[in-house]
């Protein structure tokens, strides 16, 4: 009987992608889904995500971007989390058309990056993004590989709305451009 | 002589501060039985018109009669007289708008304040509570009309004190001891600040929000008139905070509500930047500003200072990105319709401000489709902790959300604050459409309880 309480609490419960992509779609989502919250592991038992995997370049609004994607399996953010996920960790280096380098975090610890994926809806897969959060730079960013050429992907961003601006932080927020396109652009797989 | 002088106008000073005390404690104690009197200069005589202008005027100046403080004009005179040291900002009572009644029957009149003998902004004398309460309030530079009515005040000031400043010679002073000029009464007709008024207060420390005792002109003495309108009225410090009462009575205030109503609709929820407002101490809204941004970022200010108790904004639907995928659907963006710690740290920089450790006015309010909450701040002065506003936090804050996926925003919100933020002293309330209040807590599960506050 012991025995077989040590081994249940030890176990861990494997759930889907697929199941948190339907969760965060029923109309009531914001009370969260209490009947996944045995899950300790979402997996990506499809294989989903390996489509991004690799290091895809692309130029949009003059500015040049090399951002390379990785797979993380079992990943936590949080060591104390009870649910580890599989997910795709960014790293991102730009230019702008000068060739100057105004952003790399190529160099960064997964947790250090800022960019990091969360789920999927339909066929895009959401990432979120923090950059000059003074300036209320924070969001999700929304890849997706063409279905007729898996080579070419798109991926825009769009800003979180909950930012409370502090105008002595970011002075020249109504000129702020955000490192990341609010317009699809395409990336090519190298 | 001098000096026999001065101690008989302190004693004279401490006595009638202590007949006031004496009675606001009076009021404290009766204020159950006793409804708040009115004043005597807004009660009309027999077929007489009140002159709601002329009211401000005789209060103002009395007040600063017998409490010795400088507001107006005649006490910057007065004490010039008996050689005291003078206010370098004050009100010219002697020139005024015409009377306003707002859709709510509050009265107001507005006043020239002089600084550096020039206009420098505008009063607002306000009679409101069932014309029970007074309140001078700063008028906010973003009203509407306020430079047309600042200009009118200008001229009006400048045409009336010109012919003293030029016989007096002194260079754009009515006398060189910096007495300010008798203008006469004058009385200018203002386009208004469209129905209503937008300040804040006016030297709060010196000049309360209150009823008729403090101007020493009630109309029934007897009854309560006392020294505030509870807002500003100084408390207790060890008074226990109960957030229940506090939102009990918030609830049913009517300029509260319609706050709460103009923003919790659809329509509201279904734009593309929050909305929302800021009270101030003396309960005065003002419309929190978008930060003026391009189509790809949206903000808003809450520029929190010690005058505020506190703010109501939105949280949004989950709405379109303007993206669509490859098979045509549309891609959405979904925000977390919960407080976030840059929510709550407008909350502690508010507590930052407060100096008497009475933190139970204070309140910050989140208006979502998901349900209307409120944090309020119960703690002391050592639970005040900021910089949650962070690139961090907002990161940390977003990888909680992704970890614990199945959770309800009630439930992330309250594990948050207490396994990450380590915040003691913040609450949460669930306000309900039936006006039922639910506090929410963790129980030892870290699952949310939910517990109705006694109606």
């Amino acid at each position: 009987m012991l025995l077989t309480i040590a081994i249940s609490c030890k176990a861990q419960v494997i759930g889907t992608l697929e199941q948190f992509e339907e969760c965060t779609s029923r109309p009531n989502h914001d009370e969260g889904c209490p009947d996944l919250e045995n899950i300790t592991y979402v997996k990506d038992t499809n294989n989903r995500l390996d489509q991004f995997v690799g290091t895809w370049k692309g130029n949009y609004g003059g500015k040049q971007y090399e951002i390379k994607l990785e797979k993380k399996i079992n990943y936590k953010y949080f060591p104390t989390s009870t649910t580890s996920w599989d997910r795709i960790i960014g790293r991102m280096l730009i230019k702008d058309s000068s060739g100057n380098i105004i952003y790399n975090s190529m160099n960064k610890t997964d947790k250090e990056t800022y960019f990091s994926g969360d789920n999927f809806q339909h066929k895009t897969y959401i990432m979120t993004f923090v950059g000059n959060y003074n300036c209320l730079e924070a969001g999700n960013v929304y890849i997706e590989t063409r279905t007729n050429n898996p080579n070419e992907m798109t991926l825009f961003y769009s800003q979180d709305k909950d930012g409370l601006l502090n105008p002595a932080k970011c002075p020249n927020f109504s000129t702020f451009v955000p490192l990341l396109p609010t317009n699809k652009m395409i990336l090519i797989k190298q | 002589m001098k000096k026999n002088l001065s101690v008989r106008l302190l004693f004279g000073a401490a006595l009638v501060a202590s007949l006031v005390s004496c009675r606001s404690e009076d009021f404290l104690n009766s204020r159950e039985e006793a409804p708040p009197s009115k004043f005597r200069v807004f009660t009309a005589q027999k077929d007489e018109t009140i002159n709601y202008g002329k009211g401000f005027k005789t209060l103002l100046e009395h007040y600063d009669d017998i409490h010795k403080v400088q507001h107006t004009a005649q006490a910057v005179r007065n004490a010039l007289k008996n050689s005291l040291k003078t206010t370098g900002e004050y009100v010219e009572m002697n020139i005024r708008s015409q009377d306003f009644t707002t859709k709510t029957n509050e009265k107001f009149t507005l006043f020239p304040l002089i600084k550096n003998q020039q206009v420098d902004g505008i009063i607002i004398a306000v009679l409101k509570e069932n014309e029970t309460q007074v309140e001078f309030l700063k008028m906010y530079p973003e009203a509407e009309n306020y430079s047309e009515m600042l200009k009118l005040f200008r001229e009006a000031y400048l045409k009336n004190t010109l012919p003293q400043r030029l016989a007096a010679k002194a260079n754009g002073s009515c006398s060189s001891d910096g007495t300010p000029c008798d203008t006469g009464e004058v009385i200018i007709t203002m386009p208004g600040a469209g129905g209503g008024y937008t300040g804040g207060t006016w030297n709060g420390d010196t000049l309360p929000v209150g009823g008729c005792l403090p101007y020493d002109n009630c109309l029934n003495p007897e009854g309560g008139g006392g020294s505030g309108g509870g807002e500003t009225t100084p408390t207790n410090n060890s008074a226990p905070v109960n957030p229940c009462d506090k939102l009990k009575t918030q609830n049913l205030s009517t300029d509260y509500k319609a706050k709460i109503e103009e923003l919790d609709k659809p329509s509201v929820f279904s734009l593309k930047k929050e909305t929302g407002f800021l009270e101030s101490k003396s309960g005065v809204f003002t419309q929190l500003q978008p930060a003026a941004s391009t189509s790809s970022s949206d903000g808003m200010t809450v520029p929190v200072t010690s005058n505020t108790k506190g703010y109501i904004h939105t949280h949004l639907n989950d709405y379109e990105t303007g993206e669509f995928n490859d098979e045509g659907l549309p891609l959405i963006n979904q925000p977390i319709r919960m407080f976030s710690p840059a929510d709550v740290n407008t909350l502690m920089t508010m507590a930052g401000f407060v100096t008497d450790g009475d933190y139970s006015q204070l309140y910050g309010t989140m208006v979502s489709s998901y349900g209307n909450y409120t944090i309020m701040f119960t703690g002391t002065a050592s639970d005040i902790k900021e910089g949650f506003d962070t690139e961090q936090w907002k990161l940390d804050y977003i990888e909680y959300r992704k970890e614990n996926k199945y959770w309800s925003f009630e439930k992330l919100f309250l594990n948050f604050l207490k396994d990450k933020m380590n915040v003691q002293g913040v609450e949460l309330y669930k306000i309900k459409d039936n006006g039922t209040i639910q506090k929410k807590t963790l129980n030892a599960n870290n699952n949310v309880q939910s517990d109705d506050c006694p109606q």
